[in-house]
């Protein structure tokens, strides 16, 4: 994309929360808000001094969310690898994929609270539970987006196993596996917010009960912007990888000219 | 010399609780350097009799001897080149790359230069190209030059022209023709079209269904190399008719 044409696609939306933002001043100064709702340039204003405070508990939220998905990502890879490499073995593993994305996080924070106790465990656990389902749907899929000629192609060639897998089956996979990365580093960051509530010390989600509790409305909207910051910063990174590494448009395997 | 000789050959595949019978009591050879056309109505099982000759599958009874080894062994020595009805391409590759392709996974030089047959399809100029930017039918020549980079001793065709349109798969016929002429390669060609199995091959092998026996063998004594103007000829037509007669049977018959 030209510079002008990232200008052009970027900035309809820029404009759109601009606007927002100054409608949303205007409407406080004007006195429409209650005061749970600040104006944002109150919530800007206490930047400066929660910076460090900000710094301090974001990293430890990031850190969390960072490990639990990449845990979740390593244990997505083994089981879709076992559910294909089994006769029978896919249903049963996305059944537990599935029963594992049903169970309420918030419900299921506190048992683990009591089997694991407190702590980054626990965070990490959580953020990768809730980043799990859709990382193993999409590795699942993607290793099984090759179609039978292609497939069929390799064993004519006498590929071997390795050759498969790094020649066909990892490359065809690509476009599922960033898909499920972009939809899972939101949740992970999310599962690490739930896990933080359960009475963390440090992260984003400890930071916005403090300030709760102490009844600091500004900060509040700044843990939240900050929180929305990230995991569109996480899901942007990704898409930019994405465009990187997935250069050759729009099909997958061709079939069809 | 590779002479494929396939004899007694059926081959069954279960199918949910019952067994289907693609191919039964299949008794051909075709010569070393020969071109062999398949025509037969849907489900006569002549994609099935091209994977038991490249060894995708074992047939269920009966042997088949492509040279001087089983299919197996032609296979994992290379000497096999397979077009599908589609391309098959690898999308993240470009035309080169994905001419290279075989000789990469075989691990050895590629027997043909890779850019020499990109110019062969009359590709010149697209090594570069993604398979997404190119037509139908140039997806379809990469496909081609592929099967053709190992040099193998038996090219063997899925109705590679199906899908494209009547002009251009008669344009990619001719050139066909002189590439299977200058590669010297034992060739077998499956397809729908009567003219096309007349104009092509040697041999015309016409297949009846359920399951798939071979119906007739009907040699082509046309002269090489051929030509469009042959279509017009009254020996093509006459071959054509032979063909038609054996696909359709009594239903030729002018009712009385």
């Amino acid at each position: 994309m030209t510079p002008a044409g990232t200008l052009r696609s970027i900035a309809p939306p820029a404009a759109v929360m601009v606007a927002l933002l100054a409608l949303m001043e205007i409407a406080k100064a004007a006195g429409w808000l209650p005061i749970t709702v600040p104006a944002p340039s109150q919530v800007v204003a206490v930047i400066p001094a929660q910076w460090d405070n900000l710094v301090y508990h974001a990293g430890g939220t990031l850190r969390s969310a960072l490990l639990g998905y990449f845990a979740a990502a390593c244990a997505a890879l083994a089981l879709a690898s076992l559910a294909l490499s089994r006769e029978g073995a896919e249903r049963p593993i996305l059944s537990l994929g599935v029963l594992i994305d049903c169970v309420p996080l918030i419900a299921l924070a506190p048992i683990f609270v009591i089997w694991i106790g407190q702590g980054s465990a626990l965070y990490i656990t959580i953020a990768g539970i809730s980043s799990f389902f859709p990382l193993l749907l999409g590795t699942v899929q993607g290793f099984k987006a090759t179609d039978r000629s292609t497939r069929e192609l390799f064993h004519v060639m006498a590929a071997n196993r390795w050759q498969r897998l790094r020649l066909l089956a990892v490359p065809s996979s690509l476009p599922y596996l960033f898909a499920a990365m972009k939809v899972a580093a939101p949740l992970a960051l999310l599962g690490t917010l739930i896990a933080e509530w359960m009475g963390a010390e440090r992260g984003l989600g400890a930071m916005i009960l403090y300030a709760l509790f102490s009844f600091n409305v500004p900060v509040v909207w700044l843990t939240i912007v900050t929180i929305c910051g990230l995991s569109a910063g996480a899901y942007g990174l990704i898409a930019l990888l994405e465009a990187r590494i997935v250069n050759w448009g729009p099909k997958g395997v061709s079939g069809h000219g | 010399m590779t002479e494929i000789a396939i004899s007694g050959v059926s081959k069954s595949f279960s199918l949910g609780k019952g067994e289907i019978q693609a191919l039964a009591d299949i008794e051909i050879t075709f010569p070393s350097g020969s071109f062999t056309a398949l025509i037969g109505p849907s489900g006569c099982g002549k994609s099935t009799l091209l994977r038991l000759i490249a060894d995708v599958f074992p047939p269920t009874t009966g042997s088949i001897r492509v040279g001087d080894h089983g299919p197996d062994a032609a296979r994992l020595s290379h000497e096999i080149g397979f077009v599908f009805q589609d391309p098959t391409l690898l999308p993240w590759r470009n035309v080169v790359e994905n001419v290279r392709l075989p000789a990469e996974v075989a691990k050895i030089a590629p027997r043909r230069d890779p850019a020499a047959l990109t110019t062969l399809v009359g590709l010149a100029g697209f090594e570069e190209a993604r398979p997404s930017q190119l037509s139908g039918g140039m997806q379809q020549r990469v496909a081609i030059a592929r099967a053709l980079a190992l040099d193998p001793k038996v090219l063997l065709m899925d109705e590679p022209f199906g899908a494209l349109d009547e002009i251009t798969r008669q344009r990619m016929n001719m050139e066909l023709l002189r590439i299977w002429k200058e590669s010297g390669a034992t060739a077998v060609l499956v397809t729908h079209s009567i003219s096309e199995a007349v104009f092509m091959a040697d041999t015309v092998v016409v297949l009846s269904a359920n399951p798939g026996r071979v119906s007739e063998v009907i040699s082509v004594d046309l002269p090489r190399p051929r030509r469009l103007d042959l279509m017009r000829d009254a020996r093509f037509n006459s071959y054509e008719n032979k063909v038609r007669e054996a696909l359709f049977g009594d239903d030729m018959k002018v009712p009385a």
